[in-house]
């Protein structure tokens, strides 16, 4: 057997070895979308100075290069290697100066922004951090055909008009320039990357944050030392920093537990309570800008009646799936705009009534109720959440049948609306809602409204008018009203905000992370 | 002077599911010193198991329950080898080890028993080699058994047995799967060995006649007993046992290589505890009311033994040429 | 003589390496899933999308990209990781290391393991310590590799500290420490096989004549357990070890996971994941290669320790 078909043998095991990675992968952690503002919790008194701290991650950096970054392993080393002019104020929903002195000037009716910089700051080589990097770096950044450059996508020019002043111009007012200059996609660079080609030198970047690159193996671990040239004082308190890539929760917490690590991220929401109470950890959830919904798409007849969709919001307990779920770590969602972003109303949402449910699918076109498919990834939350929903919808005769695909097709299908109705998620990347709402309701933003197909003009104008709206009041009531009106036109259906879940050791000092996800390691220490 | 072997009312016990069966049942044998004794009995009637017990090497699952084994006078441990006998096997495709050399094989004892040094003990394995006849033996010490035709392993079998300096040595059955002449050439051999090394051989075989080429005494057994004994020319010539008898007519023709005794009708018993009386009587075509309470070996008029109640007769008629009906 | 079986042996490998190529290239572009859209995210804009769909080449007909990168290929480039944006071998050599140290871990600790359990079985065949390693290790079959792997690192890396719980890099003192745990995870879910064929073939082996004679003239009882029942025995029980080794590779995926051993592995769930196809791809060449390879190291330690399959030696007769 062994001399007469090896090969054979060879093939069987590559197919089931490849096999075992779909099915592998497909078990995966969830691959939240990353991000934006507000502190929700602190532990541990002002920081000592020296240090390291190691974070346990399921997933490892793939890139130091803030244009390409896209996964919140990607993004968080962002923010320590390089600095943004405008960062997250400690509550998570403005933005403070960073590189920055004050906030920019408007002048030309909200089109011509002028911002001062420190004259502190260098980057880890020693050079000074002028208007010309922050030109070089912002021009670089919004011109990449990259997954985020559309943050940066309202900008006209951006030129230096001394050595400490940047002069942006936008074709109209607009509201979410300081928000998107605070992402990291906006991190200053030198200019001209110091000479280097993008491979060279992001091998060995030079940022002007708090901590400097150490080591980066691959797959394996980042580690970042401190900056001993921070323009910022006593900052960081930290001497390293290290990610290490620990792809199964269990043994991140275990890791923690051990001493092995000092916090692990995506924490299972179900271990979060007893991990609370530990001796030597603890546990919390933190309040973040994860979203997940029911998503109807329009082109499918039953969709396209907005009876249909309403009389579907009432029959789901949106309660219980939270509960489900999340443990906890998490509240039924009622607006699309989730509590911990700024601009975020109550609006009236219908309770769950499977009479008024029923009434409502009687005003529709399926009075008897219809066969639908309903698409999920292969997380097992999805799947709880796809097994409540069709237990429910069940009670007003909507039959639904589960649908699973690949995590990694989910988005694939969704696209081309390929698909009738299904569960998706959103999370934001600057605390601001112009990027969620856009997207998911404007048909013209380029998400198809979510992969709906919703189209209102009158939510497409108001978010427009927000959008270029300098008056924070102006721009509060016309949030409100789109918030109503899709609470009545229910294009997709909140179903839960999400926590972030992690477990940290006792002596991590001032830990904190924002609803962007993001934790501001230059502020946090650890106790010898 | 003590034997070199005396074996004892050895019995070895099988417990099995059905029941604890004997192949050996209360044998006694003895090998007085330098020459070669025969034993000869059907396929099953527990010669190899016999020659296991002597050697120590008892296979799983058996195990001697009476009787005494002594050599040389010293009464040896049946459960482990005593170093003193070695054993040939009758396929000489099984006996040597695939994956060691010859010269290992013959090198081995000398080596890590008695001490040799690596060349000491690799030039007396190619002194034993040509001793066992083996041309060539510089050369055909490395060789692996596979590499070898029959007749050379048996050779070197024996050549491996000797290597330890044993004084008796027990061979199942060595020549059932040589052909006759190679047959005729090993039993030569051994011969010259027993002359030279003044051996003492107890000899395992089904080939009555062969036997009578080179023994000085046979045992005939049966269902694990030995029913008649005596010397080779009275045993052969003046047979006292019915089986015997049958082994004699039976006697596979000299150019057959793999004679099996089909003229016997009927089948050896399996033997369940103490079967009373004499075990052929149910095969034998003489059985009378007597064999029923048949005792053990006693002498016949001869001068040698047999357990058959009516050896008087057989002997009587078989002396004066005359079939016995 | 030896070449012409070695020649095809090789031709069949080729082959099986080339239909590996082609089955793998076509599985991961049959299987539903844009790399770009899986790369990018949800919130990415159609233009993002599209523009790495551009730069990766996958609007190009499926025999056109193939083409393309059996042409690379054949040159030992086998492109750059979507995801990563480095180079697929640059990628796979920093990940191999510690796959294969695992590997060889899991392999050493398995015939440490299995040699005295099927050597404590064979002695007493039936009898009740036989019955014990026999079906003890059956049970840690029945338990998922992964739970097992928690159960490990709660007990001796989080509540005893002898090992870490999981990771790996460091000092090779620190590395081998790492490798402890997930080595005998991989080991025990396989030692039930190899006990078992070891054990079957021990019995076989103290059996047969040659040892009986070789007990009967003298030899001393270690080293007829030695050189003649596990030199036997070793032979049937090594191809056993080499059919097994493609699902101990399978298996130290899983385990790579829960030790977060940043190995080939850990890359391959990432890859597949992300549709990251490249990477997929040559890591589907790497592991047939490694398969192939193991099968053919497994003829030779057969061969090394089987005089009667080593040819070209004339025969003695
Ligand atoms: N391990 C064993 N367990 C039970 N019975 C056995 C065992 N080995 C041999 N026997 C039985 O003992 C009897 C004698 O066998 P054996 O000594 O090989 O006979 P022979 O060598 O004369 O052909 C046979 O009936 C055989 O079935
Ligand atoms: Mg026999």
């Amino acid at each position: 057997m062994l001399a007469t078909s090896p090969w054979k043998r060879a093939l069987l095991a590559v197919t089931s070895v490849v096999a075992v990675g779909l099915v592998a992968g497909c078990g995966g952690a969830a691959q939240a979308p990353d991000a934006s503002g507000g502190v929700s919790a602190t532990a541990g008194g002002t920081p000592g100075a020296g240090g390291d701290l190691v974070l346990v991650q399921a997933k490892g950096t793939k890139t130091l290069d803030p244009v390409a970054a896209v996964s919140p392993e990607d993004i968080a080393p962002m923010y320590e290697l390089y600095d943004t002019l405008y960062r997250l104020s400690d509550d998570g929903r403005t933005l403070d100066p960073s590189l920055a002195t004050a906030a920019p000037v408007a002048s030309a009716g909200g089109t011509v922004w002028t911002i001062g910089l420190r004259t502190d700051a260098t980057f880890s080589d020693g050079t000074p951090v002028t208007a010309a990097d922050v030109a070089f770096s912002l021009d670089r950044a919004r011109t990449s055909k990259s997954a985020f450059s559309f943050l940066l996508g309202g900008i006209d020019s951006v030129t230096a008009s001394d050595e400490h002043t940047v002069v942006i111009k936008t074709p109209e007012p607009s509201a979410t320039l300081v928000p998107a200059l605070g992402s990291w996609v906006a991190s200053i660079l030198p200019k001209g990357l110091a000479g280097k080609t993008d491979d060279a030198f992001f091998a060995a970047p030079v940022g002007s944050g708090p901590f400097v690159l150490g080591t980066w193996e691959r797959g394996r671990s980042l580690r970042l030392t401190k900056n001993a040239r921070y323009w910022q004082p006593g900052k960081p308190y930290l001497d390293a920093i290290q990610w290490n890539t620990v792809p199964d929760a269990n043994t991140r917490v275990s890791q923690v537990q051990g001493g092995q690590a000092d916090v692990a991220s995506d924490v299972p929401f179900s271990q979060v309570a007893s991990l609370k109470a530990g001796s030597a950890v603890t546990a919390g959830t933190f309040p973040a800008t994860y979203t997940s919904m029911l998503i109807f798409n329009q082109r499918h007849a039953p969709f396209a009646d907005v009876h249909v969709r309403r009389a579907i919001a009432r029959a789901l307990d949106r309660e219980a799936i939270t509960k489900s779920t999340l443990y906890g770590a998490g509240r039924p969602a009622c607006s699309l705009l989730p509590p911990a972003m700024p601009f975020a109303a109550t609006p009236a949402c219908p309770p769950f009534d499977v009479a008024a449910a029923k009434a409502e699918l009687a005003r529709s076109a399926f009075p008897q109720g219809f066969p639908v498919e309903l698409t999920i990834d292969n997380l097992p939350e999805s799947s709880t959440t796809a097994q409540i929903i069709q237990a429910e919808l069940a009670a007003i005769g909507v039959t639904v049948k589960i649908k699973v695909v690949d995590s990694g097709e989910l988005y694939t299908v969704y696209g081309q609306q390929a698909y009738q109705m299904g569960l998706a998620a959103w999370a934001s990347d600057i605390p601001d809602p112009d990027e969620q709402l856009s997207f998911i309701l404007d048909p013209e933003a380029g998400g198809n409204a979510y992969y709906t197909g919703y189209s209102d003009a009158k939510v497409t104008a108001l978010i427009k008018q927000a959008r270029s709206s300098l008056d924070p009041a102006a721009r509060t009531a016309a949030y409100a009203q789109v918030q109503d009106i899709v609470v009545q036109d229910v294009p997709q259906l909140p179903l839960s905000y999400r926590d972030n879940a992690y477990v940290w050791r006792r002596s991590v000092q001032q830990f904190a992370v924002n609803p962007m996800g993001v934790i501001d390691l230059a502020a946090v220490g650890v106790q010898e | 002077m003590n034997p070199l072997l005396e074996v004892d009312g050895l019995s070895v016990a099988a417990p099995g599911r059905r029941g604890t069966t004997y192949p050996v049942r209360d044998v006694s044998l003895t090998v007085e010193g330098r020459g070669t004794v025969g034993v000869v009995g059907e396929s099953g009637c527990g010669k190899s198991t016999l020659l296991r017990a002597i050697a120590g090497v008892l296979p799983r699952g058996l195990r001697a329950v009476e009787g005494t084994v002594r050599v040389d006078g010293r009464e040896v441990d049946t459960r482990r080898p005593s170093g003193e006998v070695a054993m040939i096997f009758q396929d000489p495709m099984t006996g040597l080890n695939p994956v060691m050399t010859v010269g290992e094989h013959v090198a081995e004892v000398p080596r890590r028993r008695d001490g040799l040094g690596r060349r000491a003990a690799h030039d007396l394995a190619v002194h034993l080699l040509q001793e066992v006849g083996i041309e060539d033996a510089e050369h055909r010490v490395d060789a692996y058994p596979h590499e070898l035709s029959g007749g050379l392993r048996q050779r070197v079998l024996i050549a491996a047995a000797l290597s330890g300096s044993p004084r008796l040595l027990l061979c199942d059955e060595p020549t059932t799967a040589l052909d006759v002449t190679v047959q005729a050439r090993f039993v030569a051999l051994l011969g010259r060995l027993v002359e030279d090394r003044g051996l003492g051989v107890l000899y395992v075989t089904h080939d009555l006649p062969l036997l009578g080429t080179m023994c000085d005494r046979i045992d005939v057994m049966y269902a694990g007993q030995v029913v008649e004994r005596g010397s080779t020319r009275e045993v052969l010539q003046h047979p006292a046992h019915p089986y015997t008898e049958a082994l004699l007519a039976a006697a596979p023709r000299m150019d057959s290589r793999r004679a099996r005794l089909v003229s016997i009708p009927g089948r050896p018993p399996v033997l369940l505890a103490d079967t009373a009386g004499c075990r052929f009587a149910p095969r034998c075509p003489h059985a009378v009311d007597a064999c029923d309470a048949a005792g053990p070996l006693g002498p016949g008029t001869s001068g040698h033994e047999s357990a058959c109640v009516r050896r008087d007769e057989l002997e009587a008629r078989s002396e004066r040429g005359v079939a016995w009906r | 003589m030896a070449a012409p079986s070695a020649r095809r042996r090789l031709a069949r490998a080729l082959v099986a390496v080339a239909l590996v190529v082609v089955v793998t290239f076509l599985f991961i572009h049959i299987v539903p899933g844009d790399p770009a859209r899986a790369i990018l995210g949800p919130q990415a804009s159609p233009d993002a999308v599209s523009a790495l769909r551009d730069r990766l080449g996958l609007d190009r007909p499926l025999l056109a990209q193939f083409l393309d990168y059996l042409s690379h290929a054949v040159r030992g480039d086998l492109g750059t990781s979507v995801a990563e944006g480095v180079s697929v071998t640059s990628l796979m050599v920093g990940r191999a290391a510690p796959t294969v140290a695992l590997v060889l871990c899991s392999a050493i600790l398995t015939v440490v393991l299995t040699v005295p359990l099927a050597a404590l079985a064979a002695r007493r065949p039936g009898s009740l310590v036989d019955h014990a390693v026999r079906t003890v290790p059956l049970l840690g079959l029945g338990l998922p590799a992964f739970w097992f792997a928690l159960v490990l690192i709660q007990v001796f890396a989080v509540r005893l500290g002898w090992f870490p719980a999981g990771g790996y890099g460091g000092s090779p003192l620190q590395s081998l420490r790492a490798l402890v745990l997930p080595a005998l995870v991989t080991a025990v879910s396989i030692l039930p096989f190899t006990v078992q064929s070891l054990r079957v073939a021990m019995i076989e082996a103290a059996d047969a004549d040659f040892v009986a004679a070789a007990r009967a003239r003298g030899v001393p009882p270690w080293r007829v357990l030695r050189r003649y029942v596990f030199r036997n025995a070793a032979v049937p029980a090594v191809v056993v070890l080499g059919l097994n080794m493609g699902w101990l590779v399978g298996n130290t995926l899983i385990v790579e996971k829960v030790f977060a051993i940043p190995g080939v592995g850990a890359l391959l769930v990432d890859a597949t994941l992300s549709r990251d196809f490249p990477v997929v791809q040559g890591l589907a060449l790497v592991i047939a290669l490694l398969v192939i390879g193991t099968n053919l190291a497994t003829e030779l330690v057969r061969i090394g320790l089987d005089p009667r399959l080593r040819h070209g030696k004339e025969s003695l007769r």
